[in-house]
């Protein structure tokens, strides 16, 4: 049911139907700012990756191969946005955070601030082959498969990178007395 | 059951994929042995920390931001492309024999150009042709840690801001221009070359903004959705500070103000 909708949307899209494309961004535009947001650990990276993905995909709709899911492709463009961020942002100045708007309002509340960073934190120790598996397992809740097909990976793979994934996570978060042994 | 076969039933059992059969053999391990139980308590920690983080919405202006962006692309007039422009070049040498020297004329004084260009510090760039970050011999190896900030100016327009601040030191100066505008704004810094070398450029992130550096004027026409930087590193040629200007162009209108370059301490 989802799919063909799907499939009704993109072939609006492609006939030009720009509203078609805004149904699409309305369906997966949590999950893929959720899922950079993860990889990269700020929120207007995350915002400025999300639109530039949404864009690009829009500019190649005619070079998406319609066999395949079209989450699967954006997810597959959203982590490759994102690890490319995370490579020139290693190798770029640092920006200060003079014009940083991600602050959370004062009536946030408390502790789930802290668990909130504390996950990010242990998540951006990990590198990022390990922390994109527990992203599109966790936080955009794909099965093995879909996350095969957006990695380009055998399922095999995915799951023995997950599990390692996971023990390094179970590390970090005991270290910082979030897990207790 | 060696360790990683366990590993892999405890993982499929917290992810609720095992089958009945698996889930009654990681049952059966974990009654019979206490580092099992650990292990799988531990894996399970893991799990349920990740369960309670919480999806972040997203910002209320993404949409907006994407269809608008795809709006303005959809009336931009494409870019020729390259090998109809060599396809009219070779028709030109085909019809017209003296064309072919003036043609050989001219790209040797645009390497000439280049050259001279690279070799005095001043980059031209656009998006498409040069648009990573600015390295090489002429970008300074030090980052800004030595520098203070001296000036800085803010402008606000309808869905933008920009922030300008000059960094001094005692062997130069860096223009910090951090851009958040909508699409087609033009931020323009000028100064005076008599006074100001531009020695090097750097942008951060590499965004597809149409960038012009030349003697005395950098030009960013924003096309990246989002915020840019632009660290636009410039050597003093004598003690006289006149100001750098900046001159925005919005869809709201222009807007504009100065920088002192004074060095600091100099008092004059």
């Amino acid at each position: 049911m989802v799919e063909h909708e799907e499939d009704g949307l993109l072939d609006r899209c492609l006939a030009g139907d720009g509203g078609a494309y805004g149904q699409l961004i309305d369906r997966y535009q949590r999950a893929l700012f959720n899922v950079s947001l993860r990889m990269v650990g700020n929120r207007e990276d995350a915002r400025d990756i999300t639109q530039t993905v949404f864009l690009k995909a829009y500019e190649n709709l005619g070079k998406f191969d319609r066999r395949h899911r079209f989450f699967s492709w954006v997810y597959r463009i959203m982590i490759n946005e994102s690890l490319n961020h995370l490579s020139r942002a290693r190798r770029t100045e640092p920006l200060d955070e003079t014009m940083a708007s991600g602050q959370r309002g004062p009536d946030e509340d408390c502790a789930r601030h802290r668990l909130h960073d504390s996950i990010q934190s242990a998540l951006m120790d990990l590198s990022p082959d390990y922390r994109q598996v527990v992203v599109l397992r966790h936080f955009a809740q794909l099965s093995y498969h879909e996350m095969s097909s957006v990695l380009d990976v055998p399922e095999k793979t995915v799951k023995s990178r997950l599990h390692t994934a996971r023990q390094l996570l179970g590390g970090i978060l005991t270290r910082r007395g979030i897990v207790h042994s | 059951m060696n360790d990683r076969k366990l590993q892999r039933l405890m993982n499929d059992q917290l992810d609720g994929i095992a089958t009945p059969a698996e889930s009654e053999r990681l049952r059966r391990e974990l009654a019979s042995s206490e580092d099992a139980r650990i292990e799988y308590r531990n894996l399970g920690g893991v799990f349920d920390v990740l369960n309670r983080a919480e999806m972040e919405d997203p910002p209320p202006d993404l949409k907006q931001n994407v269809m608008q962006a795809i709006r303005h692309r959809a009336v931009t007039v494409p870019v020729p492309v390259r090998r109809s422009w060599l396809e009219s070049i070779k028709a030109a040498f085909r019809t017209r024999p003296a064309f072919g020297y003036a043609y050989s004329f001219a790209a040797g004084a645009a390497l000439a150009i280049l050259t001279f260009t690279l070799l005095s510090g001043n980059l031209l760039t656009k998006s498409g042709v040069e648009s990573g970050p600015f390295t090489g011999t002429m970008l300074p190896a030090s980052g800004l840690s030595h520098l203070r900030r001296t000036d800085s100016r803010e402008f606000t327009f309808r869905g933008g801001r920009v922030l300008a601040e000059m960094l001094s030191g005692r062997d130069g100066l860096v223009a910090r221009i951090t851009a958040r505008a909508p699409q087609g704004t033009e931020v323009e810094v000028s100064f005076d070359p008599g006074q100001l070398d531009a020695v090097a450029l750097r942008q951060h992130p590499v965004a597809p903004n149409d960038v012009l550096l030349g003697s005395g004027r950098l030009s960013v026409r924003i096309r990246h959705i989002g915020e840019s930087q632009y660290l636009l590193y410039l050597a003093r040629r004598g003690p006289a500070g006149s100001p750098l200007r900046i001159a925005i162009h919005s869809p709201d209108g222009l807007v504009q103000g100065e920088l002192e370059t004074r060095a600091p301490g100099s008092g004059s």
